[in-house]
């Protein structure tokens, strides 16, 4: 609160700052920044925000999607694969427990 | 009317509130939330049971493993989004509301960006464990992603740069949770070890059924008896570490857009209509 009070403006110098842009975290006058989606933006960012989304739209954001998905469903299928490969290769006598009872004898 | 001292900091909620909180709604709301988690939960977790003791013991394993491992895959896949789905119930159930229409975008965005970001986890959090100190930030990363849905982010980006913010806030607080929560998780699972180990004695004294693990206590200790005390143990209290992060981030969200407060109104306002 202290910072903002001494704050002016990044657009008018001669305004004092009112808000702080939760996106950029310059600060900013009560009129350059607004509300979108229970956030204050300024409209630089809020314009970038609002360019990106017609980006994620038709077949580019379905390639990117299924290229996410992909890139990450081969990682989790070696992870496990290696977890399998490790199962396998440890004796059947740790698994079953039998190796204690071994030991013991 | 005094001015607000520019003193007077908020405090966001501690660790021990955000769990009585957690614990809280889990109780109040357990017939919707719950089913959401364990539909994704169950078929993962009996699914890992199965491949850990196919892969333990069957001769010709080696031969479908790679087929096994690809099922396992999926099924985790399949968890992480029902988790998903759990945190955006869990916050429509603490808003009293359904924020936002369930869209094929939506659900397309939500598989993509949960699978990519949760297919990290297992090379970042082995790494942030050996390393120590950065697991706690790291941890709530993850679990923030999870939630991040839920706070109507969309895209990998989006999802990674909400998760990280939140898992920056208030460090303190998130290593006082992970540490009360280790502790209790460490009793909850010697209270199961003892549990399902004493399980077939239980059963032989009242029953006077003759089983494997009564003849000898050694049949018990096996490594697929350890799996099915760490996944029991993963399905009581995970849905309360899921619920506690998604609390996190939505306090955490509420610095900048005072929803709690919005919250807190509605709910005061539904009170009175309803009294």
């Amino acid at each position: 609160m202290q910072q903002l009070l001494q704050q002016r403006c990044s657009r008018h110098q001669q305004r004092e700052a009112v808000a702080r842009c939760l996106e950029c975290g310059r600060f900013f006058c009560r009129e350059c920044v607004t509300e979108h989606q229970g956030r204050l933006l300024c409209s630089a960012c809020l314009s970038k925000q609002i360019d990106s989304k017609p980006r994620g739209r038709g077949s580019a954001a379905i390639v990117l999607r299924a290229a996410q998905f992909l890139s990450g469903a081969l990682t989790i299928w070696i992870f496990f694969y290696l977890i399998g490969h490790l199962l396998l290769s440890i004796p059947s006598d740790f698994h079953d427990g039998t190796i204690w009872k071994t030991g013991l004898r | 009317m005094r001015p607000m001292s520019p003193k007077v900091k908020y405090r966001p909620p501690g660790a021990l509130q955000i769990l009585d909180e957690a614990v809280y709604l889990l109780r109040s709301g357990s017939g919707k939330l719950l089913p959401a988690y364990y539909i994704g939960s169950l078929p993962f977790v009996l699914g890992l049971l199965y491949f850990w003791a196919d892969m333990s013991r069957a001769a010709d394993a080696s031969g479908y493993l790679g087929a096994s491992s690809l099922g396992m895959a999926l099924l985790f896949v399949w968890m992480k989004c029902w988790q998903s789905i759990f945190a955006i119930r869990t916050r429509d159930y603490i808003l009293g509301q359904t924020v936002s229409a369930w869209t094929v975008r939506r659900v397309s965005d939500l598989i993509a960006v949960q699978t990519l970001v949760h297919a990290s986890a297992f090379v970042v959090l082995p790494v942030a464990m050996v390393l120590v100190l950065p697991f706690g930030w790291c941890y709530a990363f993850y679990q923030n992603a999870t939630a991040a849905p839920a706070a109507d982010r969309s895209g990998f980006g989006a999802t990674c740069r909400y998760a990280w913010r939140q898992a920056a806030l208030s460090p303190r607080e998130n290593h006082l949770l992970l540490a009360v929560w280790s502790l209790f998780s460490a009793a909850v699972l010697i209270d199961l070890a003892l549990a399902v180990f004493m399980l077939p004695y239980l059963i032989k004294k009242f029953f006077g059924i003759e089983t494997l693990f009564t003849l000898s206590g050694f049949n018990a200790v096996n490594t697929t008896f350890l799996a099915a005390v760490f996944s029991l143990a993963y399905l009581c209290l995970d849905p309360i570490v899921k619920t506690a992060y998604g609390l996190r981030c939505f306090h955490g969200e509420s610095l900048a857009t005072g929803t709690d407060i919005k919250t807190e109104l509605y709910q005061c306002v539904s009170q009175q209509r309803s009294a």
